[in-house]
């Protein structure tokens, strides 16, 4: 009883009520142990919702890294070059020749190309016709070569740079053969 | 009723003789801007164009039986030059153009299988060819030379400025240009005498590249080739770092000795070499074809 109450009066503050009055019991084994409980509930149910986090986020520090290296090393100029230099990796050949490899578009437009191309050889002569053919079997020739060789050595940044330039170099005859078909319109190389 | 049937079809027979006049010679003049546009386009035979101290073009044709006319036509200081075919039936008419323009001209020429020929233009120049040969002797400092099937061959007049040749099967010959050269060709080989070299870039995928010439302070020279050889005789006016890389084919020339394996266990021999301050560049990439480079 506190003293308020003793003395019959009405308690109007907190204050009024006993302060030191101890619990019946020791109420933080409960506490405690209700806390760890919820903490283990939070864990539980959280890891699952977000485990792929991690592995994401991997990735995507892995991508954006391999962006920058690509951007990088395509934005500026080669370093300089000493004796005693390592080869330079160029990122930009593997980043490339995987886009090549895989676009969809690039092997359509490569077909497309070629079909219009073997028309465009119809404005020459035989003799022509048979050296242009035998140039664009030349660069198709070395396209698979390189390919052959960069499946044994993917890794190798000399053939994945020679590969790109043969595809453009590839790219780059049939857009010529292509618009063969009205050359005094347009002949561009 | 059978006789005028008759009738008809010859006269549809004959009505391309009579639309299309046999061969001709002609001669026309107009006036041009000393510094205009000459744009020039004949399917087959061939043009020839020299520069001269005069405002004005002149053509002098020879018109085949298949040609229909001859179109020179100025507008504000530029002319256009067009040798005509039908429109319809046989277009294989062929022509014989000499063409005088003034010297300052832009000039522009677009052939199919005719020959073109240039002399002492110093404007921008741009010859575009599909079968014929281009040959030119400029002094221009924009120069763009393409075909499919012909030769290209450029004498640059000693002029410092910018030329991109480009074939298919033809060969590439420059001599006697200095500043930026873009050559390439698919199985003709590439031959360069530059008087300096500042910035080159060759590329070839069978056949062989050749370049000579005086390296600049701040050169880069590129060259790439698949199965094609590679020579370079390069004398430096100041250092230059070499980068030079084979994957099957050999490394000689002057520094052979230093030439060592691309890697322990694969293929490959690389060639890295500075000299003095290493200012110029020199990149070369190839397959299988072999490389020899010299600085004397």
């Amino acid at each position: 009883m506190s003293d308020a109450q003793e003395s019959g009066k009405l308690v109007t503050s907190l204050r009024e009520l006993q302060q030191d009055i101890p619990p019946e019991r020791d109420l933080w084994a409960s506490i405690e142990a209700s806390i760890k409980e919820d903490v283990a509930r939070r864990s539980r149910s959280r890891l699952p919702r977000h485990s792929w986090l991690l592995p994401m986020g991997v990735a995507a520090a892995t991508s954006f890294l391999a962006i920058g290296l690509w951007l990088g090393r395509a934005s500026v100029d080669s370093p300089p070059m000493v004796a005693q230099q390592q080869p330079a990796q160029h990122v930009e050949g593997s980043v490339v020749t995987a886009v090549l490899a895989v676009d969809a578009d690039y092997s359509a437009l490569r077909s497309r190309l070629e079909g219009r191309a073997i028309a465009g050889l119809a404005n020459l002569s035989d003799t022509e016709r048979q050296q242009v053919a035998a140039s664009l079997a030349t660069i198709q020739q070395a396209v698979k070569e390189l390919e052959t060789a960069l499946g044994k050595d993917p890794s190798n940044a000399l053939l994945q740079v020679l590969l790109v330039q043969s595809c453009q170099e590839e790219m780059r005859v049939l857009t010529t053969l292509e618009r063969m078909a009205d050359p005094v319109e347009e002949t561009s190389l | 009723m059978k006789f005028m049937n008759r009738l008809f079809v010859v006269i549809l027979a004959t009505l391309p003789l009579v639309a299309v006049p046999g061969s001709r010679d002609e001669v026309k003049r107009v006036a041009a801007d000393s510094e205009g546009q000459v744009w020039i386009t004949n399917t087959s035979g061939s043009v020839r164009v020299i520069g001269w101290d005069r405002a004005e073009v002149e053509v002098k044709a020879e018109l085949g039986a298949g040609v229909k006319r001859l179109d020179v036509i100025e507008e504000e200081g530029d002319v256009r030059i067009e040798v005509v075919l039908p429109a319809f039936g046989v277009r294989s008419g062929s022509a014989d153009l000499v063409v005088r323009v003034p010297q300052a001209s832009q000039l522009e020429v677009t052939v199919v299988s005719a020959t073109i020929k240039v002399s002492d233009v110093a404007g921008s120049t741009r010859l575009k060819s599909v079968s014929g040969d281009v040959v030119a002797s400029l002094s221009s400092r924009e120069v763009e030379m393409q075909s499919v099937s012909g030769e290209l061959a450029l004498d640059g007049g000693g002029v410092t400025g910018n030329a991109q040749l480009k074939a298919v099967s033809g060969d590439v010959s420059v001599k006697a240009f200095a500043g930026s050269l873009d050559a390439a060709s698919v199985s003709g080989d590439l031959v360069v005498n530059m008087s300096q070299l500042r910035d080159l870039r060759l590329r070839s995928t069978s056949g062989d590249v050749v370049a000579r010439g005086t390296l600049q302070a701040d050169g880069r020279i590129e060259a790439e080739s698949v199965s094609g050889d590679v020579k370079l005789e390069l004398p430096a006016v100041a250092g230059f770092v070499t980068d030079i890389e084979t994957f099957s084919g050999d490394i000689g020339g002057c520094f052979a000795s230093q030439v060592t394996r691309a890697s322990e266990h694969g293929p490959g021999m690389r060639l890295y070499v500075t000299k003095g301050k290493g200012d110029a560049r020199i990149r070369v990439k190839s397959f299988s074809g072999d490389v020899v480079f010299c600085d004397e």
